[in-house]
Protein backbone atom coordinates (compact mmCIF):
# COMPACT_ATOMS: atom_id res chain seq x y z
CA UNK A 1 0.00 0.00 0.00
CA UNK A 2 1.48 3.40 -0.96
CA UNK A 3 1.97 6.03 1.74
CA UNK A 4 -0.75 8.29 0.26
CA UNK A 5 -3.24 5.44 0.15
CA UNK A 6 -2.37 4.52 3.72
CA UNK A 7 -2.93 8.17 4.82
CA UNK A 8 -6.30 8.24 3.06
CA UNK A 9 -7.26 4.96 4.68
CA UNK A 10 -6.27 6.27 8.12
CA UNK A 11 -8.19 9.53 7.57
CA UNK A 12 -11.25 7.55 6.47
CA UNK A 13 -11.08 5.41 9.58
CA UNK A 14 -10.72 8.46 11.82
CA UNK A 15 -13.68 10.07 10.07
CA UNK A 16 -15.77 6.94 10.58
CA UNK A 17 -14.86 6.75 14.25
CA UNK A 18 -15.72 10.42 14.71
CA UNK A 19 -19.06 9.94 12.97
CA UNK A 20 -19.87 6.93 15.18
CA UNK A 21 -18.93 8.90 18.27
CA UNK A 22 -21.09 11.86 17.23
CA UNK A 23 -24.04 9.53 16.62
CA UNK A 24 -23.53 7.92 20.03
CA UNK A 25 -23.44 11.35 21.65
CA UNK A 26 -26.60 12.39 19.78
CA UNK A 27 -28.31 9.22 21.05
CA UNK A 28 -27.26 10.12 24.57
CA UNK A 29 -29.17 13.40 24.22
CA UNK A 30 -32.35 11.30 24.19
CA UNK A 31 -31.91 10.43 27.88
CA UNK A 32 -35.29 10.78 29.65
CA UNK A 33 -35.85 13.94 31.69
CA UNK A 34 -37.71 13.59 34.94
CA UNK A 35 -40.44 16.15 35.58
CA UNK A 36 -42.73 14.41 38.09
CA UNK A 37 -44.93 17.40 38.90
CA UNK A 38 -45.30 18.88 35.45
CA UNK A 39 -48.58 17.21 34.49
CA UNK A 40 -50.15 18.25 37.81
CA UNK A 41 -49.19 21.87 37.05
CA UNK A 42 -50.57 21.64 33.52
CA UNK A 43 -53.77 19.97 34.70
CA UNK A 44 -54.35 22.64 37.35
CA UNK A 45 -53.78 25.35 34.77
CA UNK A 46 -56.15 23.72 32.27
CA UNK A 47 -58.86 23.35 34.93
CA UNK A 48 -58.45 27.04 35.78
CA UNK A 49 -58.71 27.89 32.10
CA UNK A 50 -61.79 25.70 31.74
CA UNK A 51 -63.51 27.45 34.65
CA UNK A 52 -62.58 30.85 33.27
CA UNK A 53 -63.85 29.89 29.78
CA UNK A 54 -67.16 28.68 31.23
CA UNK A 55 -67.67 31.94 33.08
CA UNK A 56 -67.13 33.89 29.85
CA UNK A 57 -69.93 34.01 27.29
CA UNK A 58 -67.55 33.48 24.36
CA UNK A 59 -66.09 30.10 23.43
CA UNK A 60 -62.53 28.88 24.11
CA UNK A 61 -61.51 29.63 20.55
CA UNK A 62 -62.61 33.23 20.90
CA UNK A 63 -60.43 33.56 24.00
CA UNK A 64 -57.52 32.26 21.99
CA UNK A 65 -58.02 34.62 19.10
CA UNK A 66 -58.08 37.70 21.32
CA UNK A 67 -54.57 37.10 22.68
CA UNK A 68 -52.40 40.12 21.80
CA UNK A 69 -49.70 38.18 19.92
CA UNK A 70 -52.28 36.37 17.78
CA UNK A 71 -54.19 39.53 17.18
CA UNK A 72 -51.04 41.39 16.15
CA UNK A 73 -50.09 38.57 13.83
CA UNK A 74 -53.54 38.54 12.22
CA UNK A 75 -53.44 42.31 11.78
CA UNK A 76 -50.04 42.04 10.22
CA UNK A 77 -51.65 40.02 7.43
CA UNK A 78 -55.18 41.36 7.37
CA UNK A 79 -54.42 45.10 7.27
CA UNK A 80 -52.16 44.99 4.19
CA UNK A 81 -54.44 42.44 2.51
CA UNK A 82 -57.54 44.59 3.11
CA UNK A 83 -55.66 47.70 1.99
CA UNK A 84 -54.66 45.87 -1.17
CA UNK A 85 -58.24 44.87 -1.95
CA UNK A 86 -59.45 48.42 -1.29
CA UNK A 87 -56.73 49.95 -3.47
CA UNK A 88 -57.59 47.45 -6.20
CA UNK A 89 -61.29 48.35 -6.09
CA UNK A 90 -60.60 52.11 -6.00
CA UNK A 91 -58.14 51.89 -8.86
CA UNK A 92 -60.53 49.81 -10.87
CA UNK A 93 -63.36 52.25 -10.25
CA UNK A 94 -61.17 55.28 -11.00
CA UNK A 95 -59.77 53.85 -14.21
CA UNK A 96 -63.11 52.43 -15.21
CA UNK A 97 -64.64 55.93 -15.03
CA UNK A 98 -61.69 57.49 -16.84
CA UNK A 99 -61.73 55.11 -19.79
CA UNK A 100 -64.92 56.12 -21.53
CA UNK A 101 -63.60 55.12 -24.96
CA UNK A 102 -63.69 51.40 -24.15
CA UNK A 103 -66.44 49.25 -22.67
CA UNK A 104 -66.45 49.27 -18.85
CA UNK A 105 -63.52 47.32 -17.38
CA UNK A 106 -62.06 46.24 -20.74
CA UNK A 107 -58.60 47.48 -21.74
CA UNK A 108 -57.83 48.73 -25.24
CA UNK A 109 -54.91 47.10 -27.11
CA UNK A 110 -52.24 49.75 -26.33
CA UNK A 111 -53.31 50.11 -22.68
CA UNK A 112 -53.09 46.33 -22.29
CA UNK A 113 -49.58 46.33 -23.74
CA UNK A 114 -48.48 49.08 -21.34
CA UNK A 115 -49.85 47.21 -18.35
CA UNK A 116 -48.26 43.95 -19.46
CA UNK A 117 -44.92 45.74 -19.77
CA UNK A 118 -45.30 47.19 -16.27
CA UNK A 119 -46.21 43.76 -14.92
CA UNK A 120 -43.11 42.23 -16.48
CA UNK A 121 -40.97 44.93 -14.87
CA UNK A 122 -42.51 44.22 -11.47
CA UNK A 123 -42.15 40.46 -11.87
CA UNK A 124 -38.49 40.92 -12.77
CA UNK A 125 -37.87 43.21 -9.79
CA UNK A 126 -39.68 40.81 -7.46
CA UNK A 127 -37.65 37.82 -8.76
CA UNK A 128 -34.41 39.67 -8.13
CA UNK A 129 -35.48 40.71 -4.65
CA UNK A 130 -36.62 37.17 -3.86
CA UNK A 131 -33.18 35.83 -4.78
CA UNK A 132 -31.56 38.33 -2.41
CA UNK A 133 -34.12 37.72 0.33
CA UNK A 134 -33.67 33.91 0.50
CA UNK A 135 -30.26 33.88 2.27
CA UNK A 136 -31.37 36.76 4.47
CA UNK A 137 -34.47 34.84 5.59
CA UNK A 138 -32.38 31.80 6.42
CA UNK A 139 -30.37 33.91 8.87
CA UNK A 140 -33.28 35.88 10.34
CA UNK A 141 -35.13 35.47 13.61
CA UNK A 142 -37.70 32.67 13.24
CA UNK A 143 -40.63 34.76 14.43
CA UNK A 144 -39.89 37.43 11.82
CA UNK A 145 -39.39 34.80 9.12
CA UNK A 146 -42.76 33.35 9.99
CA UNK A 147 -44.46 36.77 9.81
CA UNK A 148 -42.90 37.68 6.47
CA UNK A 149 -43.57 34.22 5.08
CA UNK A 150 -47.26 34.44 6.01
CA UNK A 151 -47.55 37.86 4.41
CA UNK A 152 -45.74 36.81 1.25
CA UNK A 153 -47.87 33.69 0.98
CA UNK A 154 -51.03 35.82 1.19
CA UNK A 155 -49.76 38.09 -1.59
CA UNK A 156 -48.65 35.09 -3.70
CA UNK A 157 -52.12 33.59 -3.37
CA UNK A 158 -53.62 36.88 -4.64
CA UNK A 159 -51.21 36.97 -7.57
CA UNK A 160 -52.06 33.35 -8.39
CA UNK A 161 -55.80 34.05 -8.33
CA UNK A 162 -55.29 37.07 -10.62
CA UNK A 163 -53.24 35.00 -13.07
CA UNK A 164 -55.93 32.33 -13.15
CA UNK A 165 -58.62 34.93 -13.80
CA UNK A 166 -56.50 36.69 -16.46
CA UNK A 167 -55.93 33.44 -18.32
CA UNK A 168 -59.55 33.46 -19.42
CA UNK A 169 -60.02 37.23 -19.48
CA UNK A 170 -56.68 38.96 -20.25
CA UNK A 171 -58.11 42.42 -21.01
CA UNK A 172 -60.00 42.80 -17.73
CA UNK A 173 -58.77 46.13 -16.35
CA UNK A 174 -59.91 45.45 -12.77
CA UNK A 175 -57.95 42.24 -12.46
CA UNK A 176 -54.90 43.77 -14.14
CA UNK A 177 -54.86 46.67 -11.68
CA UNK A 178 -55.41 44.33 -8.77
CA UNK A 179 -52.52 42.19 -9.94
CA UNK A 180 -50.24 45.22 -10.31
CA UNK A 181 -51.11 46.34 -6.79
CA UNK A 182 -50.29 42.84 -5.46
CA UNK A 183 -46.94 42.82 -7.27
CA UNK A 184 -46.19 46.28 -5.93
CA UNK A 185 -47.01 45.11 -2.42
CA UNK A 186 -44.78 42.07 -2.81
CA UNK A 187 -41.89 44.23 -4.02
CA UNK A 188 -42.35 46.55 -1.05
CA UNK A 189 -42.54 43.66 1.43
CA UNK A 190 -39.35 42.09 0.06
CA UNK A 191 -37.58 45.45 0.16
CA UNK A 192 -38.68 45.85 3.81
CA UNK A 193 -37.39 42.36 4.58
CA UNK A 194 -34.02 43.14 3.02
CA UNK A 195 -33.75 46.35 5.02
CA UNK A 196 -34.62 44.56 8.29
CA UNK A 197 -31.71 44.32 10.77
CA UNK B 1 -50.72 5.64 20.16
CA UNK B 2 -51.35 5.15 16.44
CA UNK B 3 -52.67 7.82 14.10
CA UNK B 4 -56.33 6.84 14.41
CA UNK B 5 -56.11 6.77 18.20
CA UNK B 6 -54.38 10.13 18.11
CA UNK B 7 -57.15 11.64 15.97
CA UNK B 8 -59.76 10.29 18.36
CA UNK B 9 -57.83 11.75 21.30
CA UNK B 10 -57.61 15.13 19.55
CA UNK B 11 -61.36 15.02 18.94
CA UNK B 12 -61.84 14.48 22.68
CA UNK B 13 -59.48 17.38 23.36
CA UNK B 14 -61.70 19.56 21.16
CA UNK B 15 -64.53 18.81 23.58
CA UNK B 16 -62.37 19.89 26.53
CA UNK B 17 -61.68 16.36 27.86
CA UNK B 18 -58.70 16.75 30.22
CA UNK B 19 -58.02 13.00 30.23
CA UNK B 20 -57.37 13.27 26.49
CA UNK B 21 -54.90 16.10 27.13
CA UNK B 22 -53.18 13.84 29.64
CA UNK B 23 -52.85 11.15 26.96
CA UNK B 24 -51.29 13.70 24.60
CA UNK B 25 -48.96 14.79 27.39
CA UNK B 26 -47.87 11.23 28.13
CA UNK B 27 -47.25 10.58 24.44
CA UNK B 28 -45.17 13.72 23.84
CA UNK B 29 -43.78 14.60 27.29
CA UNK B 30 -40.20 13.47 26.67
CA UNK B 31 -39.65 14.84 23.14
CA UNK B 32 -41.22 18.16 24.16
CA UNK B 33 -39.15 18.45 27.32
CA UNK B 34 -35.93 17.40 25.58
CA UNK B 35 -36.42 19.94 22.81
CA UNK B 36 -37.25 22.72 25.26
CA UNK B 37 -34.26 21.89 27.46
CA UNK B 38 -31.96 21.94 24.41
CA UNK B 39 -33.33 25.31 23.33
CA UNK B 40 -33.58 26.98 26.71
CA UNK B 41 -30.76 25.33 28.61
CA UNK B 42 -32.64 25.13 31.92
CA UNK B 43 -35.13 22.48 32.95
CA UNK B 44 -37.29 24.93 34.89
CA UNK B 45 -37.71 27.11 31.80
CA UNK B 46 -38.32 24.01 29.68
CA UNK B 47 -41.15 22.92 31.99
CA UNK B 48 -42.64 26.43 31.80
CA UNK B 49 -42.47 26.26 27.99
CA UNK B 50 -44.22 22.87 27.89
CA UNK B 51 -46.88 24.15 30.29
CA UNK B 52 -47.42 27.24 28.14
CA UNK B 53 -47.58 25.08 25.01
CA UNK B 54 -50.37 23.00 26.56
CA UNK B 55 -52.30 26.15 27.48
CA UNK B 56 -51.96 27.38 23.89
CA UNK B 57 -52.97 23.94 22.63
CA UNK B 58 -56.07 24.00 24.84
CA UNK B 59 -57.03 27.45 23.61
CA UNK B 60 -56.31 26.79 19.97
CA UNK B 61 -57.09 23.10 19.41
CA UNK B 62 -60.00 24.05 17.11
CA UNK B 63 -57.52 25.59 14.67
CA UNK B 64 -55.78 22.23 14.20
CA UNK B 65 -56.88 20.70 10.90
CA UNK B 66 -57.46 16.95 10.83
CA UNK B 67 -55.20 15.32 8.29
CA UNK B 68 -52.18 17.43 9.26
CA UNK B 69 -49.51 15.87 11.43
CA UNK B 70 -50.31 16.67 15.04
CA UNK B 71 -46.72 16.42 16.29
CA UNK B 72 -45.65 19.14 13.83
CA UNK B 73 -48.47 21.36 15.10
CA UNK B 74 -47.62 20.72 18.76
CA UNK B 75 -43.91 21.34 18.28
CA UNK B 76 -44.63 24.56 16.44
CA UNK B 77 -46.56 25.76 19.49
CA UNK B 78 -43.74 24.62 21.78
CA UNK B 79 -41.09 26.43 19.74
CA UNK B 80 -43.13 29.64 19.90
CA UNK B 81 -43.35 29.27 23.68
CA UNK B 82 -39.59 28.72 23.88
CA UNK B 83 -38.91 31.81 21.77
CA UNK B 84 -41.26 33.84 23.99
CA UNK B 85 -39.22 32.76 27.02
CA UNK B 86 -35.93 33.54 25.28
CA UNK B 87 -37.22 36.96 24.34
CA UNK B 88 -38.23 37.64 27.92
CA UNK B 89 -34.88 36.50 29.20
CA UNK B 90 -32.98 39.05 27.12
CA UNK B 91 -29.68 37.33 27.66
CA UNK B 92 -27.83 37.87 24.44
CA UNK B 93 -24.87 35.81 25.59
CA UNK B 94 -26.95 32.62 25.70
CA UNK B 95 -28.38 32.23 22.23
CA UNK B 96 -25.62 33.27 19.91
CA UNK B 97 -22.40 32.36 21.64
CA UNK B 98 -19.97 30.87 19.13
CA UNK B 99 -19.31 27.19 19.68
CA UNK B 100 -15.71 27.69 18.55
CA UNK B 101 -15.15 29.63 21.74
CA UNK B 102 -16.04 26.66 23.97
CA UNK B 103 -13.33 25.22 26.19
CA UNK B 104 -12.17 21.69 25.40
CA UNK B 105 -13.28 19.11 27.99
CA UNK B 106 -11.85 15.75 28.96
CA UNK B 107 -13.55 12.51 27.87
CA UNK B 108 -15.62 11.89 30.99
CA UNK B 109 -17.16 15.32 30.60
CA UNK B 110 -18.05 14.84 26.94
CA UNK B 111 -21.66 13.79 27.38
CA UNK B 112 -22.49 16.75 29.54
CA UNK B 113 -20.44 19.05 27.35
CA UNK B 114 -21.92 17.90 24.05
CA UNK B 115 -25.31 18.93 25.39
CA UNK B 116 -23.71 22.23 26.35
CA UNK B 117 -22.12 22.50 22.92
CA UNK B 118 -25.53 22.03 21.29
CA UNK B 119 -26.85 24.71 23.62
CA UNK B 120 -24.20 27.12 22.36
CA UNK B 121 -25.19 26.78 18.70
CA UNK B 122 -27.05 29.74 17.18
CA UNK B 123 -30.77 29.56 17.87
CA UNK B 124 -31.99 28.47 14.44
CA UNK B 125 -29.19 25.94 13.99
CA UNK B 126 -29.87 24.51 17.44
CA UNK B 127 -33.60 24.16 16.72
CA UNK B 128 -32.97 22.49 13.35
CA UNK B 129 -30.37 20.12 14.79
CA UNK B 130 -32.46 19.13 17.82
CA UNK B 131 -35.64 18.51 15.85
CA UNK B 132 -33.91 16.63 13.02
CA UNK B 133 -31.05 14.74 14.65
CA UNK B 134 -32.45 14.14 18.14
CA UNK B 135 -36.22 14.07 17.68
CA UNK B 136 -36.02 12.52 14.19
CA UNK B 137 -38.40 14.78 12.31
CA UNK B 138 -37.83 14.97 8.55
CA UNK B 139 -36.32 18.09 6.93
CA UNK B 140 -39.78 18.98 5.59
CA UNK B 141 -41.41 18.62 9.00
CA UNK B 142 -38.74 20.73 10.69
CA UNK B 143 -39.27 23.32 7.97
CA UNK B 144 -43.00 23.35 8.71
CA UNK B 145 -42.40 23.67 12.46
CA UNK B 146 -39.95 26.54 12.10
CA UNK B 147 -41.50 28.24 9.07
CA UNK B 148 -38.36 27.89 6.94
CA UNK B 149 -37.55 25.90 3.78
CA UNK B 150 -36.36 22.25 3.94
CA UNK B 151 -33.17 23.38 2.18
CA UNK B 152 -32.47 25.84 4.94
CA UNK B 153 -33.06 23.08 7.52
CA UNK B 154 -30.58 20.80 5.71
CA UNK B 155 -27.96 23.54 5.64
CA UNK B 156 -28.43 24.30 9.34
CA UNK B 157 -28.21 20.63 10.36
CA UNK B 158 -25.12 20.18 8.20
CA UNK B 159 -23.40 23.21 9.76
CA UNK B 160 -24.39 22.11 13.27
CA UNK B 161 -22.90 18.64 12.70
CA UNK B 162 -19.73 20.16 11.29
CA UNK B 163 -19.31 22.30 14.40
CA UNK B 164 -20.03 19.41 16.75
CA UNK B 165 -17.65 17.10 14.86
CA UNK B 166 -14.92 19.73 15.11
CA UNK B 167 -15.60 20.09 18.79
CA UNK B 168 -15.53 16.31 19.39
CA UNK B 169 -12.34 15.98 17.38
CA UNK B 170 -10.68 18.71 19.45
CA UNK B 171 -11.74 17.08 22.69
CA UNK B 172 -10.39 13.68 21.46
CA UNK B 173 -7.02 15.22 20.69
CA UNK B 174 -6.96 16.83 24.13
CA UNK B 175 -7.79 13.45 25.65
CA UNK B 176 -4.94 11.77 23.72
CA UNK B 177 -2.45 14.37 25.00
CA UNK B 178 -3.40 13.76 28.64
Amino acid sequence: MSLKKFDDYEKGREQEALEARLQAEIDSLKTPISAPHLWKRIEAMLRKEETAARSRPEARTAAYSTRPARLLRKWFILVPASALVLIGILLALFLGLGQRGTPSGILAGDALQKIELKEREYVQAVDELEKKARPKMAAMDLEMVSLYRDKLETIDAQIRRCREALASNPANAHIRRYMLAALQDKRQTLAELLAYD
Amino acid sequence: MDRIEEEQTIERCRHGDLEAYKMIYERYEQPLLRTAVRLLGRQQDAEDAVQDAFLKLYRGIDSFRSGSRFSTYLFRILLNSCFDILRKRKKADFADTDINGLPVHSAHEVRHSLAEAVGMLPRQMKACFTLYAVEEFTHEEVGRILGISPGSVKANVHRAKQKLRAWLSASSQEEAKT
